[in-house]
């Protein structure tokens, strides 16, 4: 076991409930979790797992009920353009084009103060180049097909070079072929050619268990009601990954231990 | 071409249809098209229906300015504060259903018959559908919309105008369509109206007033009425015209 470097964020007993009392519910219960710089972490668990509750409050969209939550020992009190947030229906502005999506946050906040306009056009354009989107600069958004869109919403986070990437669900509405696609694309972008320090890190909510054990260095395991942590899995298939490893023996077991963790609740989850 | 003539058919239609009616059981006093039309050439000819149109359309477009200037702003803190809307919907609520017709009499009393009354009369009307689109569009934008940007660190006040108020937009501008027709409407009553007394100045609404109490003249009462509808015709198409090339995204 190597020396792990400072968590870059830190969960210590984090309790969400949404509602008063005494009709409250419990969404999280005492989570407590260290998010490692550059490394990509997946959460994974069955509906009602408190999944993207975990991820708002990473994002500061809602506040912890109690226990801490520290980026760099610093408590997280709201958003931060140096935690970026990818949603699942990408929140894309439909008045914009995919440049003017892609270029907004540099526009309007502050991850481009300090740039020139030619500095941030070129940022846009070297984003653009990266995600694959050469050529649809000037299309609007409802001009664009799914992945299209996906592909934009990436490039907007990416263009803000925010320090935490936090990403919700934001493959589950495509289809099969391009999700696959997709991962491949976003292992590219994300840099995992690249040492584990040059990478930034990445909160990745996601249902799929085979998504999660391709995309990511651990699995977080949760339990629903309310979300528990139930393990983390490590997964160690090395990088970079592509369609051999989807097809690699240890690659179809990691999925199915975490398969086995979860599968009980997700049937009952079904009866409901 | 073609596709221009089955949309006019069936006003043709109706033209000839009126034609042989007033033929058949025509009085003296109903307007027939063939003199509607005669002075309806006279009217252009002296410039008198042009200037008269134009004086309508010169306060409708105050007044319409006015209405936007207060609806729009006021529109988007009433959906955007609840505790704002909670107070002032039982105001706007009970104002609503008072025509503005029904203002005249305290505006002519407080502004006079001049083109200030007017204006105020055509603000009161285009008003309360500009509101209560921007209150429902402000409350109907895509929520992730504003957190998308709040989550990129950008400040409150510029969310407003990059992300509010362009997500607003569609439903903005469907209420300056509604409202720009309403206050077209309310022009027409108001000078009819103060065309009572001595000293309304102008407009196509007293026009109509002064053929039908003074020279008692039908047919230029019908060629004022369909000038009415053309403009109202024109206006909606323009504005609508506007709203697709400002709203392109949106489907309206």
């Amino acid at each position: 076991m190597t020396l792990q470097p400072a968590p870059k964020i830190k969960l210590a007993h984090v309790r969400k409930e949404f509602g008063g009392t005494p009709a409250a519910i419990v969404a999280v219960e005492s989570l407590s979790l260290d998010i490692r710089p550059g490394e990509f972490l997946a959460i994974v668990g069955p509906s009602g797992c408190g999944k993207t509750t975990v991820l708002n409050m990473l994002a500061g969209l809602e506040p912890v009920t109690s226990g801490t939550m520290t980026m760099d020992g610093k408590a997280i009190s709201g958003p931060g353009a140096e935690r970026g947030v990818m949603f699942q229906d990408y929140a894309l502005f439909p008045w914009k084009t995919v440049a003017g999506n892609i270029g907004f946050g540099l526009e309007h906040g502050p991850a481009g103060h300090g740039l020139s306009r030619a500095e941030r056009d070129a940022r846009v354009a070297r984003v653009i180049d990266l995600v694959g989107l050469k050529g649809s600069e000037t299309k609007y958004p409802h001009q664009l097909s799914g992945g299209m869109r996906q592909r934009v919403a990436l490039a907007r986070l990416v263009a803000n070079e925010p320090e935490i990437l936090l990403m919700d669900e934001p493959l589950a509405a495509l289809d099969a072929q391009t999700r696959i696609i997709l991962q491949d694309e976003l292992l590219r972008i994300w840099g995992q050619d690249k040492p584990t320090s040059e990478r930034r890190t990445v909160v990745y909510i996601t249902h799929s268990i085979d998504e999660a054990v391709f995309l990511a260095d651990r699995v977080v395991v949760l339990s629903s009601h309310p979300g528990r942590l139930k393990r983390i899995v490590d997964v160690d298939l090395a990088r970079p990954r592509n369609d051999e490893t989807r097809k690699s023996r240890s690659f179809s077991e990691l999925s199915q231990t975490i398969w086995e963790l979860i599968r009980e609740e997700a049937y009952r989850a079904t009866m409901q | 071409m073609k596709h221009f003539l089955v949309r006019l058919a069936t006003p043709i239609i109706l033209v000839i249809l009126w034609q042989i009616l007033a033929d058949a059981f025509g009085s003296p006093r109903m307007p027939r098209p063939s003199a509607v039309v005669a002075s309806a050439t006279k009217l252009i000819g002296s410039g008198d229906l042009i200037t008269a149109l134009a004086t309508s359309l010169g306060r409708v477009f105050f007044g319409f300015m006015l209405a936007c200037a207060i609806a729009i702003p006021l529109g988007i803190l009433m959906g955007s504060a609840r505790a704002v809307e909670r107070n002032l919907d039982p105001l706007v609520e009970s104002f609503r259903p008072v025509a503005a017709i029904a203002i005249l009499p305290l505006v002519i009393l407080w502004l006079g018959t001049g083109s200030m009354a007017a204006i105020v009369i055509v603000a009161y009307a285009a008003f309360f559908p500009i509101l209560i689109n921007t209150i429902a569009g402000v409350k109907r934008i895509d929520h992730n919309l504003m957190r998308a940007a709040y989550t990129m660190g950008v400040p409150p006040a510029t969310r407003m105008w990059v992300v509010l108020l362009p997500a607003a937009l569609p439903a903005i501008l469907v209420g300056m369509r509604i409202g720009l027709g309403m206050a077209w409407t309310a022009i027409i009553a108001a000078e009819l109206a103060v065309g009572a007394k001595a000293g309304g100045e102008g407009g196509i609404g007293q026009m109509m007033f002064i053929f039908y109490s003074y020279s008692v003249e039908l047919n230029g009462i019908v060629v004022c009425m369909i000038a009415v509808g053309i403009v109202a015709l024109v206006l909606d198409r323009i504005l609508r015209a506007a709203l697709h090339a400002a709203v392109p995204w949106s489907r309206l």
